[in-house]
């Protein structure tokens, strides 16, 4: 039996013998001899034993009932006793208050960017049964290829582990109407395709069965954003007409504002009716997605489609057979052309959130410490009074509690504003879902950054200062003791492990500032400063035939190159580094007759291209008028093509072979020019080839002009002089190389600024832990050390005992710090460009920086302990 | 007689209890006895009952309690009236009354 039922069975046993002995008297007083008396009143009471079985019983329902309430009642004590506690000492809470925010909010700024590309639901109906097909061409190093639509329709046909199959592709066209002429991102879907994702229109309808393929209709879907902006919203809309390259298209319906596919950029959506060869089976250009059928994993289909592609591959030995076979993706992984890159990034950045949020909390540790062994006295107070230890625990973890859960609200404000305010702009063709910002999964995660927090900040000052006999505490009063002794072995442990992150972080921030000068310094084969880019389509209806085509190029070109300020112009069908980069099979003498044809990077481009990209012509000429389409036709090759291919002579007047469809045409060679990073700026160029854009038909140009004056100087003058040759073809990213050049650097600027942002933190955080806990020793010894001053130490010598104190510490975080950074730098690993994960200059730099901040926080507190006054310590006893 | 045998044993007991606290504080003894002299000796409260109704009405948090010392010198339980056993009691002579008032139309109608 309980202590409690023990003492409600004695105190019942009293209040029942109260009254029997009070009916004995009575019968007493009528003139019953004693035993009568007696016998008579246990009579009238009855089964004594059950009675106070009864009573005990009530009193043990009414004590749980009670322990309940007071249960309740005791946290909401504790809390407010927290409160109190908390606002006696408002600069530490707010310090530890704003510390948390920043700790916290830079998960939740981390959490925000991540949410739209990995954890939000895409906007499709069930879309884990969506996957994506690609075909894959081992040879040419692809694993995401295209297929035709010959090869889409025999996969449908066969292909047992789909519900259905949808094709699309995406290209630029002139958009004109009402609204003023503008280019824009086209899907082409084939007619099922909206509903294979499961995708409603939210006005009007999407496509209908046979709306696409041949003899397809002229209709359109329009995208949410596309609508507000050019149409306002207005239902109207429905049944009206745009122009597409010139070709009217009937407006059926719109789609809601979350929906996005294949990607962001992608502003409207029309049926696929095929154009040209559209239909010939070497003709892949289509990409293809599904949705798995009722009991098919992706697995499965994989394996079904396995045996399709083998029997495909017999029937067309000379394309099918060329491919090695089917590859299926999930549709997030799919859509997301930098899925890895992306996952690696933010693998980076949520281990260095952590570790600030961990060096945050060490300091907020080294603090509670602190000022724990100062509460040693109170806690050891109600300890005697018989507070139990759970509760001074409890009091401790309410009062971390509190202030984490402040810190953490906080933290998602300054998340919500900074995502707001200057949260980052990500190029609309990384597959995002939605906008960045706070969302459900944001706040939960937080929310559980917080109760770590909460219990990291709360545990080890709760269990330090409730350990011991309370006795102890109140002896020692404040003059620290072992309590203190122990505090500061925690403390230092702490010091050590802040640095250690802090090091870390700064070594990353080294590794990826070190890429990102790497990335900038290398030599991209053309020289990309004040030169001016645009982005031209001529629409069909005003040119029909390449000759007219040719004839507009011509005279964009002249009238640009007659703008002020500009030196040459030229054209090109794509441009470096701008995400697009055509690949072509070719041929040259020699090569052995069987197996796949080599891949080069294959560019169309006018006369004076090289000439004005700046990139230098190693043998022969550049083109001229004479490469026309009449022409013989001729090819330019970079350095590496030379070398590789045409190895010990000079390739000038030498023979190639590019593949056209199904054929291979001829090409002389007229030209040698330097590699030029087109496709990636951190991977050296492979093979590349440029032909005459005259031999080349392109309807669609960029134009680059080489400027004297700066590239934005002449922005203005070059659109107006295109206007005058034809103001109704839309301008399209007229905009400098420069801005290209930061798309592609931008990801290690980022990461490295970002880096930088979370080190320097992780730095000035462990410094100031250092700081505290030297500063504390020091004035725990400031008796010890007056002491010895007044017996003649020379006071540098106590400067140097302290010092050396400190820098163990230091010396040991770092080492510790070291050993973690090369583990994270493997973690950065395919981030890094140029450089290793043990890459000397960064993490020299570091060591420097951080030995540099240990000295001085070190420093400033050990020059205190030459100065202490043996006579103030004694007398402060 | 006893209040077990007529049919209302623990709502009328309970209410008897409240009742005689509403005059101060008193110990089993003392109630057991109030109630009996009130009723010229009609009600006999036995122990076996009033007891544990004491501690349930305790539990119920209607009545507290309390050790003191008796006017005879030696330790004793004395209950009062909590705030909500006056509420209930209050409640409870209202039931009470309509209860009675109703027994006593069907008594007097099956009279004539």
């Amino acid at each position: 039996m309980s202590l409690f039922g023990r003492r409600s069975e004695a105190s019942v046993e009293e209040e029942l013998r109260l009254h029997l002995d009070r009916m004995i008297e009575e019968n007493e007083w009528r003139g019953m001899t004693a035993d009568a008396a007696r016998a008579d009143a246990l009579r009238r009471f009855g089964d004594m034993q059950e009675i106070r079985e009864a009573c005990v019983n009530e009193d043990e329902l009414a004590g749980r009932r009670r322990n309940r309430l007071e249960r309740v009642l005791s946290w909401g004590q504790d809390l407010k006793y927290g409160l109190r506690v908390l606002r006696r000492s408002p600069v530490y809470a707010i310090v530890i208050v704003i510390t948390l925010a920043f700790g916290i909010g830079a998960n939740a700024i981390v959490f925000s960017a991540l949410s739209p590309y990995f954890v939000r639901a895409l906007p499709f109906e069930s879309p884990d049964r969506l996957v994506h097909l690609f075909t894959v061409n081992t040879a040419a190093g692809f694993d995401r290829d295209r297929f035709s639509l010959p090869q889409l329709d025999d996969l449908r046909e066969r292909a047992r582990g789909f519900e259905a199959l949808g094709g699309y592709v995406y290209g630029a066209r002139a958009l004109s109407g009402d609204v003023g002429a503008e280019q824009v991102t086209v899907g082409r879907l084939t007619s099922n395709a909206f509903d294979v994702l499961g995708a409603r229109a939210a006005l009007g309808r999407t496509f209908i069965a046979g709306e696409s393929g041949p003899g397809g209709s002229a209709v359109v879907v329009l995208g949410w954003g596309l609508w507000q902006r050019l149409y306002a919203g207005s239902e109207a809309v429905i049944g009206g007409t745009i122009r597409l390259d010139g070709q009217p298209h009937t407006v059926i319906g719109v789609m809601p504002a979350e929906f996005n596919f294949p990607f962001g950029g992608v502003k409207l959506w029309t049926p696929m009716v095929e154009e040209g060869t559209e239909t010939a089976r070497d003709v892949r250009n289509v990409l293809v997605f599904g949705r798995l059928a009722d009991s098919w994993t992706a697995d499965a289909a994989r394996a079904d489609l396995d045996g399709v592609w083998r029997d495909l591959a017999v029937a067309h030995p000379d394309v099918d057979g060329r491919l090695d076979g089917i590859n299926v993706l999930g549709m997030r992984e799919a859509l997301n052309f930098a899925y890895d890159i992306l996952r690696v990034a933010f693998t980076a950045l949520i281990g260095a959130v952590l570790f600030v949020l961990l060096v945050a909390c060490a300091n907020i540790v080294g603090l509670g410490l602190a000022r724990a062994v100062a509460r040693r006295r109170e806690v050891a107070v109600r300890a005697a009074l018989g507070a139990p230890r759970f509760r001074l625990i409890r009091q401790f973890l309410l009062e971390s509690a509190v202030l984490a859960v402040a810190g953490g609200g906080l933290g998602l404000l300054l998340a919500h504003l900074f995502m707001r305010v200057a949260g980052p702009v990500f190029p609309e063709d990384l597959y995002a879902i939605g906008e960045f910002g706070v969302d459900g999964t944001v706040a939960l995660l937080t929310a559980g950054v917080t109760v770590l927090a909460a219990l990291l900040i709360g545990v080890m000052p709760a269990l330090t200062v409730t350990g011991g006999r309370p006795g102890d505490a109140l002896r020692e009063a404040g003059r620290g003791g072992h309590a203190a002794i122990r505090s500061s072995r925690t403390r230092s442990l702490l010091v050590v492990g802040e640095l250690a992150l802090g090091l870390t972080l700064v070594v990353g921030a080294g590794l990826m500032t070190r890429s990102l000068s790497r990335v900038i310094d290398v030599p991209l084969g053309f020289e990309p400063d004040s030169l001016l880019t645009l982005e031209l389509t001529a629409p069909q209806s005003t040119y029909p035939d390449a000759g007219a085509w040719s004839a507009y190029w011509n005279r964009v070109t002249e009238a640009v190159q007659s703008v002020p300020g500009v030196t040459d112009a030229a054209s090109t069908s794509v441009l470096p580094l701008n995400h697009e980069t055509p690949q072509i099979g070719f041929d040259v003498p020699g090569r052995p007759a069987d197996g796949e044809l080599p891949i080069a990077e294959w560019f169309a481009v006018s006369p004076g291209y090289f000439e004005t990209m700046r990139i230098e012509i190693l043998a022969g000429r550049d083109f001229d008028r004479g490469d026309a389409a009449d022409g013989e036709r001729v090819a330019v090759i970079n350095r590496t093509f030379a070398d590789r291919h045409f190895a010990g002579g000079s390739a000038v007047g030498l023979m190639l072979r590019l593949s056209s469809g199904d054929s291979l045409r001829s090409y002389r060679v007229v030209g040698v020019v330097d590699d030029v990073r087109h496709s990636e700026i951190t991977a050296a160029p492979p093979p590349q080839v440029y032909v005459s854009i005259e031999q080349s038909n392109r309807r669609r140009r960029f134009v680059v002009a080489r400027t004297a004056a700066g590239a934005s100087a002449v922005a203005a003058g070059v659109r107006d002089a295109v206007a005058t040759v034809d103001a109704d073809v839309p301008t399209n990213w007229l905009r400098p190389m420069s801005d290209i050049m930061t798309e592609s650097v931008g990801p290690f600027a980022a990461m490295s600024m970002v880096l930088a942002v979370f080190g320097t933190f992780a730095l000035l955080l462990a410094a100031i832990g250092l700081y505290g806990l030297i500063a504390w020793s020091v004035s725990q010894r400031q008796k010890e050390f007056g002491v010895r001053l007044a017996l003649g130490a020379e006071p540098g010598r106590l400067v140097r005992t302290v010092m050396r104190d400190g820098i163990r510490l230091a010396a040991i975080g770092i080492t510790v710090g070291l050993i973690m950074a090369m583990i994270g730098g493997r973690v950065l690993g395919s981030l890094l460009f140029g450089v290793s994960a043990t890459d000397p200059v960064a993490v020299g730099t570091a060591i420097v920086v951080f030995i540099g901040s240990a000295l001085l926080a070190t420093a400033i507190p050990a020059a205190r302990a030459s100065r202490a006054d043996p006579v103030s310590a004694l007398r402060a006893e | 007689m006893s209040p077990r045998e007529i049919g209302l044993i623990q709502g009328t007991l309970d209410y008897l209890v409240l009742r005689t606290l509403s005059g101060g504080a008193m110990h089993g003894f003392q109630i057991a006895r109030w109630i009996q002299q009130a009723t010229d000796d009609v009600l006999r409260i036995e122990e076996g009952t009033l007891y544990p109704a004491l501690h349930r009405l305790d539990r119920k948090g209607l009545i507290v309690g309390e050790w003191g010392i008796s006017d005879r010198g030696r330790r004793a339980k004395f209950y009062t009236l909590t705030p909500s056993g006056e509420r209930v009691l209050k409640r409870q002579a209202r039931d009470w009354g309509r209860f009675v008032s109703a027994v006593d139309k069907v008594v007097k109608a099956s009279e004539t």
